[in-house]
């Protein structure tokens, strides 16, 4: 496909294209769904296609085809420079891509375990086990449910600047679900594992261990009371910081929402035009980084080529920096970072969180609860509310603890811890050194829909927020 | 891809072993323009096409997906989905793919004119969008959005004879804008969809959303507590999607993570409310005549009066409950409208809303306290099986008080509870309107008011 993508990308520039690259890719899927011991479906997939980005004029055109013959992508790379064209009408901003070191590479990912080493019947096999496992715990488990999805790709990126990167890419993730019901409670509870790499990365965990811990909790949870609603001292979890980072440090960090580009659905940022002034506490470190090997959102090189590289964000306190696009670096005068991913060939790359996270501090866990008087420790993450400009927010937790004279007291089911951006991170005064990256495989941006897979994590946060128990039952 | 292509593949499906086979095939021609800034960012076309083959053997289904529509392919795939089968081992509950059923065409679901239209006259729509919201006033700082314009081919075979096909074209139009005076901000939205080009007003869409933005300048803070929530018909569809759908759909109920569990054929809201789930109205986007199995759409009732009446079934979890399909098998991906690459799951077509008596400024005369808003934003179910969702205002909020719209107000956060909701419903308009927010259900209904919803300034 190489010399094609070659012969397509000369025909862009003989069209009058100033720049065009081309993604091709092909990619194989499975994935399925046990339910209380069966499998509820099974789902198999094996596609192709090619996504074709011109920029002319100022204005950027794009058209994706499904179809890989010579014939189809020249007319898609004609399709796509008319669109650009049509954009490029009173254009008044005119798009420029800032320069970047043109690469040939192949970036093969280290794959232990691939599909075929690991069939089927066997990931079918580990799901029974944990769905059995899960409702062996109690009578109360009314509802177990596992799910293995493995998805390989093969991406091909050419573009008229001579960058040649081959990408051959592998994800897999595990999610487990519990359910538990008791005298009108319901308690539903989940555990997600996964990351670019192979079966190995779902394999090395402790699946039967980890679906034991998660009925059992699911099971306590029905009995448990639910918190007191007041603002009080909160340690954060690694697994709820991951989604904390990913709405609150992540999202506002993507340049295109700065800009306001992103104002239409999914939103702006509060932080516009803060570099380089003070937003959280001196303590409050934080990173976009895909060069984390293993991680669901790693990878070598973006979907414009550029070298992957750490983002710095936030650096003791203070905003430093975003994610950018080749585009939105030449916008900041920066230099590009390598931010711009596309869920499949059928879609524009966007500017996407990789592995978001809070960096590590000194704090143990045990220094961090015992000068708590009366705080809360929320444990895991579910449902967030958040503002469009990402600055007041709302995470619901799994579980959570009641710390009452620096220890774990009361068990607490159904709690939300509510704060805003700014004051939060002011209050932040300790910070864990006991660093997680967890997987988040459903990020949502962008106009079609764009689901992405994303790392996001950190060490236990200790800072200030509102508490708050249910409003049902 | 003709039809003769189709029979092979159930023939061959057959030669190798299947009892049932069913082929879906769909291409699908996309073109987006996205705006930002006031101005196009981007212009964006896809084409794709592929087919999804599902295989039944001794009652285990195994299904698999491809866009390769090579006849290689194509035995490969039937070959896979096969195979699958054998893993998945029996579904005992399964009866069978459906039978085939005269299908009653819907009227109106297509536009040649949509299907053909050249990528300029669809830029030139978008910024006709944009003029309106940017000329509506000074006041106005940024405009951006979306038009999608799309077409649906579709065609659906399996062995017993279903043998359905039908083309339909979409237009869906959006614009946020964003107004700004004397250091205060605010945003509005307008939207418009449609299955033909002579329905859709692109100067409505965006002189809607400059209207609501600059109303909305010089929001003020409200205190916490309880309200009446007027909710026009666009953030009330990011409750049908969101919070509402999780209680009808069989898959939940049978997981007993609805909120109506065991309240079938019992009240469940005020009896001023009937929603229903209707892919007949003709022109309408979700507009279709049979569902992805080739299952004759119809009129649902989901809320008549009141009372909880249907669930949402495909025809997989219908046999898990011994009942029929409801035509509600949808095969949804990232884009909108159809997908081939999603196996079939009971979902809404298009929510309806019966609308009421009263007029909107009826609605809006008859409360005491309340919050009237035209946008709502991250709306999740935060206990499915409660009914507890949150919510926050993002655009067009204002406060009511004794029956006058007092003043814009700045976010708040609502967090409550679908049950209670309903059972407080405090009236339904009649300015019914289709709608659909980011990657969620169509919905046709009027401005409907829930009583004493809990409020939170943000």
């Amino acid at each position: 496909m190489e010399d094609l993508a070659k012969v397509v990308m000369e025909n862009a520039l003989k069209l009058g294209a100033k720049y065009a690259d081309i993604r091709i890719e092909h990619s194989r899927g499975e994935g399925f769904l046990l339910e209380n011991g069966n499998v509820e479906h099974i789902t198999s997939d094996s596609t192709v296609g090619a996504g074709i980005r011109v920029l002319t004029k100022g204005a950027w055109g794009f058209y994706a085809t499904t179809s890989l013959d010579r014939k189809s992508l020249l007319d898609a790379v004609k399709r796509a420079y008319k669109m650009a064209l049509s954009s490029s009408q009173r254009v008044k901003e005119p798009s420029k891509l800032a320069p970047v070191k043109v690469v040939q590479d192949r970036d093969v990912i280290k794959v232990k375990k691939k599909m075929d080493d690991f069939p089927l019947e066997e990931r079918v096999q580990l799901a029974k086990d944990c769905d059995s496992t899960m409702r062996k715990v109690s009578k109360k488990i009314h509802r177990a449910a596992v799910s293995i999805s493995g998805d390989t790709k093969k991406k091909l990126f050419f573009s008229t600047e001579g960058a040649l990167i081959t990408h051959d890419m592998m994800k897999c993730y595990l999610s487990l679900r519990a359910v538990a019901h008791e005298a009108g409670i319901t308690e539903d509870q989940n555990h997600l594992e996964g990351g670019t790499g192979g079966f190995e990365t779902i394999e090395k965990k402790d699946s039967i261990k980890l679906s034991e811990e998660l009925a059992k909790k699911t099971t306590e949870l029905v009995r448990a009371p639910t918190a007191p609603t007041e603002e009080m001292t909160v340690i954060m979890d690694q697994d709820f910081i991951s989604l904390l980072s990913h709405e609150i440090i992540g999202h506002p960090s993507e340049a295109d929402r700065v800009l306001g580009k992103e104002a239409a659905w999914a939103g702006v940022a509060w932080w516009k035009g803060m570099i380089g002034q003070r937003v959280g506490s001196d303590l409050l470190n934080a990173s976009d980084d895909p060069q984390i090997e293993g991680a669901l959102g790693y990878y070598k090189y973006d979907d414009e080529g550029v070298p992957a590289t750490e983002k710095v964000l936030i650096r003791d306190g203070i905003l430093v920096g975003h994610m950018h696009s080749r585009e939105t670096a030449a916008v900041f005068g920066v230099e590009p970072n390598g931010g711009m991913r596309a869920t499949s060939s059928q879609f524009v790359p966007l500017i996407r969180m990789s592995n978001t996270f809070i960096k590590p501090g000194d704090w143990t866990f045990e220094e961090m609860i015992e000068d708590v008087k009366r705080g809360i420790y929320a444990v895991g993450e579910k449902v967030p509310s958040i503002d469009n400009r990402r600055y007041n927010w709302q995470i619901s937790c799994m579980w959570a603890y009641m710390i009452e004279k620096g220890e774990l007291t009361k068990l607490l089911r159904d709690v939300t811890i509510a704060g805003t951006a700014p004051v939060f991170f002011k209050s932040i005064d300790a910070v864990g050194k006991d660093f997680i990256l967890r997987p988040i495989p459903n990020c949502g941006k962008g106009d079609p829909m764009q689901t992405m897979y994303v790392g996001n994590g950190g060490p236990h946060i200790r800072g200030r927020a509102q508490v708050m128990g249910t409003r049902g039952k | 891809m003709p039809t003769t292509e189709f029979g092979k593949i159930l023939g061959h499906a057959q030669k190798f072993g299947a009892d049932e086979a069913e082929v879906y095939f769909l291409d699908k021609r996309l073109i987006t323009v996205r705006m930002t800034s006031g101005q196009v960012l981007e212009s964006k076309g896809i084409h794709d096409r592929g087919v999804s083959i599902r295989v039944i053997r001794d009652k285990a289904i195994g299904t698999a997906v491809t866009n390769d529509l090579t006849r290689k392919s194509l035995e490969t795939t039937t070959k896979d989905a096969l195979a699958i089968a054998k893993i998945r081992g029996p579904a005992k509950h399964w009866k069978s793919l459906p039978k085939p059923k005269k299908v009653k065409p819907v009227p109106d679901i297509f536009d040649r004119k949509i299907a053909e239209m050249e990528m300029n006259e669809t830029v030139n729509l978008a910024i006709r969008m944009l003029d309106q919201a940017k000329g509506f006033s000074r006041k106005i700082v940024d405009v951006s959005g979306s038009l999608n314009v799309f077409t649906d081919n579709v065609q659906i075979m399996n062995t017993h004879g279903v043998d359905v096909s039908q083309i339909s074209t979409s237009i869906l139009g959006s614009i946020t804008t964003e107004a700004e005076k004397e250091g205060s901000r605010s945003s509005g939205v307008g939207f418009q969809g449609s299955c033909s080009l002579k329905e859709f007003n692109p100067e409505r869409v965006g002189k809607e959303s400059a209207d609501m933005a600059v109303r909305s300048l010089g929001a003020q803070k409200l205190e916490a507590g309880d309200y009446s929530l007027i909710l026009e018909p666009f953030p009330l569809a990011e409750v049908t999607s969101y919070v509402f759908a999780g209680a009808v759909i069989s898959k939940m109920y049978q997981d007993k993570v609805s909120c109506f569990q065991g309240k079938l054929g019992k009240v469940v809201s005020d009896k001023s409310l009937s929603v229903y789930d209707d892919p007949t109205m003709a022109g309408c986007l979700g507009a279709t005549s049979f569902d992805d199995e080739g299952v004759p759409t119809r009129r649902l009732p989901l809320i008549e009066k009141g009372v909880f009446k249907n669930l949402l079934y495909d025809t997989f979890y219908a046999s898990k409950d011994n009942v029929a399909s409801t035509g509600n098998a949808r095969r949804t991906g990232n884009l909108p409208g159809r997908s081939y690459s999603s196996i079939p799951f009971p979902e809404p077509h298009n929510f309806v809303v019966d609308r009421g008596t009263q007029s909107k400024n009826e609605l809006i005369e008859d409360t005491k306290r309340g919050i009237l808003v035209g946008r709502i934003w991250y709306t999740y179910a935060l206990h499915p099986e409660r009914g507890d969702f949150s919510t926050t205002t993002r655009s067009g909020a204002f406060f009511v008080q004794n029956g006058e719209i007092k003043k814009p107000i700045l976010p708040m956060r609502i967090y409550d509870n679908l049950p209670r909701c309903l059972k407080n419903l405090g009236g339904v308009a009649n300015d019914v309107k289709q709608v659909t927010p980011w990657f969620g259900y169509y919905l046709t209904a009027p401005t409907v008011r829930f009583d004493s919803v809990k409020a939170t300034p943000v």
